[in-house]
């Protein structure tokens, strides 16, 4: 995550405060110039309503020295969320779900006299399943008439990329890499179909929202004059947005949810052996987190969740991701957190001096990861030397439960047809060579029914 | 049905009306603020209707509500 102690580099834009950490504890400084707005979202009853519901993240009283002390109003302690994803890692209905609850937030906000004074995508974490604002000095008191400034950055962050991913093409989501403050609007509105200009919506919020923002961008406009928004207003673009938000949807295209498991190679027999063999092998070494690296449909990442581990089940798949996150949010999985990761390119530091948003081995290493059908993928798919493979699983985690596919495996054998077979070093003796320089070899087990291995691995 | 409140109408009224400083420590944008204030105007007056519409909707059924009670209640004294 970050050093035992010292601000963390993503907290420094809001002048209200920052997270730091000290002795490897999480804080956050509020500082005095925020004390009115902190005050009044006690006060108000806003703080309770919110982490009652489950949207706020809760924090308590923590009585230690500030970070900076001449600033400080005083210091919270909140409570820590498990793993930092961002919104470019989330599928469909993750983004469209911190959506809903950045508007509900708002809503609620609203009633209460206070208003959200950003709504960044990156202040929502998913949290025991679901969406939860984590930065608890996003709220200001609302001085009636005041239009609500964050509504720019809420339809970058959100309504564009949820409008492209569901009208357009879900693999448009990515360009929220790009733009670490949300999807320019002029971009979106380019890149929308044509017909969504006669949806009111995406006709208001995207593309008459672009031009009025390339109109006014290098004019000179009095603000004391400009008109404001009442409080019933602004209620009905809340509730617009929500409505907005909620009609939209998105499915891959001709296809069955049912469909989508990876592996077709297996016997029901030999699939259930492979389900014992993990179970027994996280058994034995006891993972508090594990990641499902290539995890699909999540399969093995709820045999990890069920042994009690916070799992974050990885796919480069967005129909997989939906899936898993679908089911876990009808079924209440709380320990499962699946997130859209290219492992051929994975998610790089961004930001402000590259240290904003962290990489996502940054964000490691992790106590045990999954890498079962997956070294095929990296090797034939990828042509990543057997050598870089142990080394990168070496660095990612202390525990390794990683299955063996040889070549005669009829999955490689499919992949080989279409490339020249270049890969000497894709063997059984070379595998076991490479891994166990790095590991120790704990137990294997093949899969009854299949040519295929499970090794648990220690690393050295 | 009640009629529409006084102080609804104001505040829905003073939509063009009320000026503000912009503050915050993100740019909100100016073009942003001129559309914010349109589109509020706009789907503000759709969701008082909605509020309205509801409210007849909920006014109308509680009166079937109510019929319906002492129907089941003759039905059940015989």
């Amino acid at each position: 995550m970050t050093g035992a102690t010292g601000i963390l580099p993503g907290s420094f834009r809001d002048p209200s405060g920052f997270l730091f950490r000290r002795d490897g504890a999480l804080y956050r400084q509020v500082n005095q110039v925020y004390r009115d707005d902190f005050d009044l979202m006690l006060s108000s009853g806003l703080y309770d309503e919110l982490t009652g519901a489950g949207l706020l993240v809760p924090h308590e009283a923590a009585a230690i020295e500030p970070f900076i002390a001449d600033r400080s109003y005083l210091v919270i302690k909140p409570e820590e969320v498990g793993f930092i994803s961002y919104p470019y890692e989330w599928c469909f209905s993750q983004l469209r779900d911190a959506a809903l609850a950045t508007l509900e937030i708002q809503r609620r906000a609203l009633e209460r006299g206070m208003s959200l004074k950003d709504a960044s995508a990156y202040n929502i974490q998913f949290v025991r399943g679901g969406p939860v604002l984590i930065d608890t000095l996003s709220f200001e008191k609302y001085p009636e008439g005041k239009p609500w400034v964050a509504y720019s950055q809420f339809c970058r962050h959100f309504l564009a990329p949820l409008y492209l991913m569901s009208r357009r093409d879900v693999r448009l989501g990515s360009l929220l890499r790009e733009n670490i403050d949300g999807i320019p609007l002029d971009l979106a509105s380019r890149i929308l179909p044509f017909w969504t200009r006669f949806r009111l919506p995406a006709l208001l919020h995207i593309h008459l929202h672009a031009r009025s923002e390339k109109k006014y961008e290098q004019r000179s406009v009095d603000v004391e004059k400009m008109r404001g928004v009442s409080p019933t207003a602004l209620r009905g673009l809340i509730d617009n947005l929500q409505s907005a938000v909620r009609k939209l949807r998105w499915k891959p295209a001709g296809t069955e949810w049912g469909e989508y498991y990876g592996e077709t190679n297996y016997s029901e027999a030999a699939f259930q052996a492979k389900e014992r063999i993990v179970r027994d092998f996280l058994a034995r070494c006891s993972p508090t987190e594990v990641w499902d690296i290539g995890g699909n449909v999540g399969v093995f990442s709820r045999v990890a969740a069920a042994a009690g581990a916070g799992t974050v089940c990885m796919d480069v798949d967005p129909a997989c991701v939906e899936k898993l996150y679908l089911e876990c949010r009808d079924e209440g999985e709380e320990r499962i957190l699946p997130l859209l990761v290219d492992l051929f390119n994975p998610s790089p530091a961004i930001g402000w001096e590259a240290k904003e948003r962290l990489s996502l081995f940054e964000r490691g290493p992790v106590h045990t990861a999954l890498a079962l059908a997956l070294i095929h993928h990296l090797i034939v798919s990828n042509n990543v030397p057997m050598a870089k493979v142990a080394s990168f699983f070496a660095d990612l985690c202390e525990w390794l439960v990683i299955e063996f596919v040889p070549k005669s495996d009829s999955q490689v054998q499919f992949l080989l047809e279409t490339r020249e077979d270049v890969f000497s070093d894709y063997t059984r003796e070379s595998f076991l060579a490479e891994f166990e320089r790095r590991f120790t070899i704990e137990a294997s087990e093949d899969v009854t029914g299949s040519e295929r291995t499970v090794f648990l691995m220690r690393r050295r | 049905m009640k009629s529409i409140r006084e102080e609804e109408l104001r505040a829905f009224i003073a939509a063009l009306t009320i000026p503000f400083r912009a503050t915050g420590y993100i740019g909100a944008g100016t073009g942003s603020l001129i559309i914010q204030a349109v589109i509020a105007f706009l789907v503000g007056g759709l969701f008082v209707l909605k509020i309205y519409w509801r409210r007849i909707v909920s006014f109308f059924s509680r009166n079937k509500e109510e019929e319906a009670v002492p129907a089941e209640d003759e039905a059940g004294a015989e």
